[in-house]
């Protein structure tokens, strides 16, 4: 039986984690995409890579960056992304982090989508502040590093390099 | 990390140094002996890239990952949790883990910075960094196709309570299960 395509949300703050996230965009190839991010700056590159791909133009929105020092940003950045989860209703959220994917995979439950937490490559001796506070929360819990991987806790699948 | 850059700069006015430097705050070192901007669009960034001998930066991943998908070699130099650089120190871990790769210049002290950037100066460091293509490992991709294509939407779940995920049901160094949804 043929599955429907599915809808994608692939959620990351700009820099490091936005070029890791778009570093895996073929495993959602073929999918609706929306892209999440705290720049405008890569809405270009996305939207002529699917052209070149002849793939479905994904959607693009842009959300404030926050960290845990600004506390008014983190609950705008908070509302921003819930927002957008209802409205997008993915079947899959996918993030490396940092606060807008974290905010996101736990938004994502309201609606039972499936959840893929990417631990950023950065994080090579322990997980992020953000990655060991989705524990529980994403489905798939991931880390890039083999000697981090452990039963009760992330996996390791591979890493972005 | 900019001032001794700066510094070097003046020592070496021969070179063409480019920065991108994003000052956001009132302390921040303004350079005097090298041309900058505070912000370059991807394409520009990409360009600048393309275009140096080799790249001085934080550890940061967007760095890393472009220099050694551009082949250029890269200096690192950790970002200091302490001075709210950062959030904790992973940067030095990061150096630290990604020492051995061809083609980055591991540095973590500052008395370090001048000396890496003196050897790159003089070509005597690298075999040409290896070229590491643009998307992640295929184990990785597979395993998140697989995961997309097999997701079933599940209805309204509380956002507050925890997942049991499926190495806990098989009890696999498990302490205290986790509350089912």
């Amino acid at each position: 039986m043929p599955s429907r395509c599915k809808r994608v949300l692939a959620i990351a703050s700009t820099g490091g984690h936005w070029v890791q996230l778009f570093r895996m965009r073929t495993a959602w190839s073929g999918c609706h995409v929306d892209y999440v991010t705290t720049t405008p700056d890569f809405r270009q590159e996305v939207i002529d890579e699917a052209r070149a791909r002849g793939e479905r133009e994904p959607n693009y929105f842009v959300v404030p960056e926050a960290n845990r020092w600004q506390k008014l940003r983190l609950v705008k950045l908070l509302l921003q992304v819930v927002a957008i989860v209802l409205w997008r209703r993915p079947d899959v959220v996918i993030s490396t982090g940092a606060a807008p994917g974290y905010f996101a995979i736990r938004a994502a439950r309201l609606i039972g989508a499936t959840t893929v937490w990417v631990d950023s490559i950065a994080n090579a001796e322990e997980l992020s502040m953000c990655g060991k506070q989705v524990e529980g929360h994403a489905d798939v819990w991931l880390t890039q590093w083999k000697d981090l991987a452990r039963a009760n806790g992330p996996q390791y699948w591979g890493a972005v390099l | 990390m900019v001032r001794i850059v700066d510094e070097w700069s003046a020592a070496n006015p021969s070179v063409d140094v480019f920065g991108q430097l994003p000052l956001e705050g009132p302390d921040d070192y303004v350079p005097t002996n090298f041309e900058f901007v505070q912000h370059l669009r991807p394409e520009e960034y990409t360009e600048r890239y393309r275009n140096a001998d080799f790249i001085v930066a934080h550890a940061g991943m967007g760095s890393i990952i472009t220099a050694l998908s551009l082949a250029k070699p890269i200096i690192i130099f950790p970002r200091r949790a302490a001075l709210r650089e950062q959030r904790n120190d992973h940067q030095i871990a990061t150096v630290k883990r990604f020492a051995r790769v061809t083609g980055i210049v591991p540095t973590f002290e500052d008395a370090d910075l001048p000396a890496a950037m003196d050897e790159l100066l003089a070509g005597m460091a690298l075999a040409s960094a290896p070229m590491i293509g643009s998307h992640a490992s295929k184990a990785l991709i597979d395993g998140l196709s697989h995961t997309i294509a097999s997701s079933e939407r599940r209805g309204v779940l509380n956002p507050f309570a925890r997942l049991r995920r499926p190495q806990d049901a098989e009890g696999v160094g498990a302490e205290t299960p986790l509350p089912s949804q």
